[in-house]
């Protein structure tokens, strides 16, 4: 060991020392030792009481504050009333508004989305077993308004919306609980990827880059819950029955036909929606048990295709679209369960009758059936005590494959990172979360910065970036990756 | 009449001796237990809290949350305070842990390790017992500002606690605690604990307010507030991860 290295052996010895002596310095002093004070004082107890200690308490203000303090202190007695008229009535009401604008990576660098949106909700309570709650949102945006890129079924589909969000009534008796109403029922254990959420439908006009939350399309209907100890089991029946939406043609998020590649006319017929009714309902139960922290969970759910079943004809090298919604049973299974600070969690979920488009120009209606199971295998942890990291692999297997599925692989792999960490006292949050799709293969990444700017205003920056094979579910969208910003706040 | 006086001059002679000479043949463990009762309702409860942290040049972040605990293993933290954060909430159930969050809109699993990060442990927010989860002994009675105290070391039972040890000051005379040190399980020392403003919560005498310091870095401290406590009888179905978004 040459001398310079035993100088910063010894510089390291000593810093190390120092900070030891100042640790065990620090403990079992007495210097910070706050000796009890009792701060008692009578609390007002009921609603009257609370009025008239205000009502003493504004009179004393008035004696003693200038003209400008009387009207400050008016309104926050108004904002109080507020507060006090929502306690009286039983309704809590919260929202937010919100700006989203992004711009597109790729030539041409336009917007493609300006968004505004005004989400409103009221909770309250009726009694101590009954509870409701009511929301809705309009959304406007005007990217549709002031380009010449969309068509005008896009611009009626996507430019101004108007719509009830979760709405429901919740009744709760002794170990049973209900639900009546528009609502989202969620089964699913994975993070970003939709796995187990098999119940809603989803509003895919914007692929899965909104929230979950958004992107979910609540539905009417009624689920009923029983919850013993560890046990806890969930029926539901939703006759309100709602399919995914998904974009137009020229929209940013149009779904590709079942075409050759090779330039093919065709003719597209609108798909054929099943009517509400109880024979049409979605039903499914779903029964879990937490086991020595195994938390594991089954379900069952008759529903229909959540995308209509492709069936086409050939007519003088015409392709004739007609799709139609069929019937679908889904089973699966979830499980989470933590192992020296790893989350492990997983899901399976079978579809024993799923139907596939195929490309085959010989076949009579262009749609074949097959049974398949998606399953996913994910693990959470933090590292450096702020590093959140999730990893999940996923994998789906075809049973009956055959090589003329539409862009199907017999087994098609895929996983998902995502990595999150705050910063200056939470000030900022840094997001990163990848998908890969690796038989295509193609991606995408969505890198973002939030920045909690006040504690009910929150600015996001970041990037939806789509790359890989064209033929891919992410690769296909590449010219839609885009820069975004989005501004909410919260009341 | 006579006699109910001579029983209470015999409940306050004893309330004396427990100060001076009997609160000696308490155990640590017991001692303990008498702590918690005063820093906890033995029965399920709702309480309203406020945290505020504080760090050397950085802004605060101020967050209130709306706290159920049922037992001493069940407990859920709703967040209602800042508006960003609203509809957050976090279910401690035994050593399983969920988090929900609005915007996902289920519950998602987390582990022991995140439920223990930021300044604050949710398990300090909780206000668990310290019974049942350590095992005590008295290191010291000392005298403080003239006051009576027992010095307490809790070390852990399982895996599961905020801490690995505590080591706790504790008023004789009436089992308040006034100071504790945290210690983690590899023996870090991680911050001090000053309970304060004791005032009438659900009935009793209790810290209102903790002021948590960090003990590597000057000026990083954390206060939690307790405003309101109110027992009520909470069902078991409320602790379950299906319940976090009703």
């Amino acid at each position: 060991m040459n001398i310079p290295k035993i100088v910063l052996f010894i510089c390291v010895l000593c810093l190390f020392g120092l900070g030891w002596e100042k640790v065990y310095a620090q403990s079992s002093s007495l210097d910070d030792f706050v000796m009890p004070v009792v701060v008692d004082e009578k609390v007002p107890q009921t609603y009257i009481e609370k009025m008239l200690m205000r009502l003493e308490e504004f009179e004393k203000d008035l004696r003693l504050k200038e003209k400008y303090l009387i009207v400050e202190d008016h309104l926050a007695q108004l904002g109080q009333r507020y507060v006090d008229f929502q306690k009286m009535v039983g309704i809590e009401i919260h929202g937010s508004l919100q700006n989203q604008t992004a711009l597109q990576i790729y030539q041409p660098n336009r917007a493609n989305k300006i968004a505004n949106q005004f989400y409103l909700s009221g909770a309250g309570v009726v009694s101590p077993s009954i509870k409701y709650f009511v929301s809705g949102r309009f959304k406007y945006d005007s990217v549709y308004a002031n380009s010449d890129h969309y068509s005008d079924s896009v611009e009626s589909d996507q430019k101004a919306e108007l719509e009830l969000r979760d709405t429901y009534v919740d009744y709760s008796t002794g170990d049973w609980d209900f639900r009546l109403g528009k609502q989202q029922v969620v089964w699913g254990e994975a993070v970003g990827l939709f796995y187990a959420d098999v119940v809603n439908a989803r509003d895919l006009r914007e692929y899965i880059l909104p929230d979950f939350e958004f992107i979910r399309i609540p539905e009417w209907g009624l689920s009923s819950e029983y919850t013993k100890n560890d046990f806890h089991s969930q029926l539901v029946v939703l006759p309100g029955v709602e399919f995914d939406k998904t974009g137009l043609a020229t929209s940013n998020f149009a779904f590709p036909l079942p075409l050759p590649d090779s330039p093919t006319l065709l003719a597209l017929q609108d798909p054929k929606e099943p009517k509400y009714g109880f024979d049409n309902s979605k039903i499914g139960a779903r029964f879990s048990y937490l086991f020595n922290g195994l938390d594991l969970g089954a379900f069952y759910l008759r529903s229909w295709t959540s995308l209509p079943v492709m069936y086409r004809t050939i007519n003088a090298g015409v392709y004739n679209f007609n799709p139609d919604y069929q019937r679908q049973n889904i089973f699966g299974m979830t499980f989470s369960k933590e192992i020296n600070d790893y989350v492990c969690k997983g899901e399976a979920v079978y579809y024993p009758d799923a139907y596939f488009s195929v490309i085959d120009p010989t076949d009579l209606d262009g749609v074949k059936q097959s049974g398949y199971v998606d399953y996913l295998l994910g693990v959470d942890h933090t590292y450096f005590d702020r590093w959140d990291v999730n990893v999940q692999l996923t994998q789906r297997w075809i049973m009956d494959y055959d090589k003329t599925f539409w862009r199907q692989e017999e087994l098609t792999n895929g996983f998902s990172i995502r990595l999150s960490r705050p910063w200056l006292n939470r000030k900022f949050t840094t997001e990163i979360l990848a998908i890969a799709n690796l038989s295509t293969p193609d991606f995408l990444y969505r890198p973002k910065v939030v920045y909690n700017a006040a504690s009910n205003l929150q600015i996001t920056l970041g990037a939806d970036i789509f790359s890989g094979d064209s033929t891919g579910s992410f690769g296909y969208f590449r010219n839609q990756s885009r820069w975004y910003s989005e501004a909410t706040y919260k009341f | 009449m006579k006699h109910i006086t001579l029983v209470g001059i015999i409940v306050l002679s004893l309330g004396f001796l427990n100060t001076n000479g009997v609160a000696a043949e308490l155990t640590a463990d017991e001692i303990v237990k008498k702590v918690d009762e005063v820093r906890n309702p033995e029965l399920d409860y709702q309480t309203d809290v406020r945290v505020v942290s504080y760090k050397p040049n950085r802004p605060e972040h101020a967050s209130r949350y709306d706290v159920w605990i049922k037992g001493r293993d069940k407990t859920i933290i709703k967040t209602t305070e800042p508006e960003n954060e609203r509809g957050q909430s976090l279910l401690m159930r035994e050593n399983d842990f969920w988090a929900f969050f609005p915007e996902v809109s289920k519950p998602i699993r987390i582990s022991l390790q995140q439920r223990l990060n930021g300044d604050v442990a949710n398990g300090d927010v909780a206000r668990t017992n310290f019974s049942g989860d350590y095992s005590a002994k008295i290191l010291s009675k000392s005298k403080i500002s003239g006051k009576d105290f027992y010095v307490l070391e809790l070390n852990s039972l399982r895996d599961s606690t905020t801490y690995g040890k505590v080591k706790l000051w504790v008023m004789a005379e009436n089992f308040w605690p006034v100071k504790a040190e945290f210690f983690a399980i590899s023996g870090r020392f991680l911050k001090t604990c000053s309970y304060e403003n004791y005032k009438t919560l659900a009935g009793q005498l209790r810290p209102s307010k903790l002021v948590l310091k960090d003990a590597i870095v000057d000026g990083q401290y954390s206060t939690i507030e307790y405003n309101e406590m109110n027992i009520v009888e909470i069902p078991e179905k409320n602790f379950t991860k299906e319940y976090m978004n009703k």
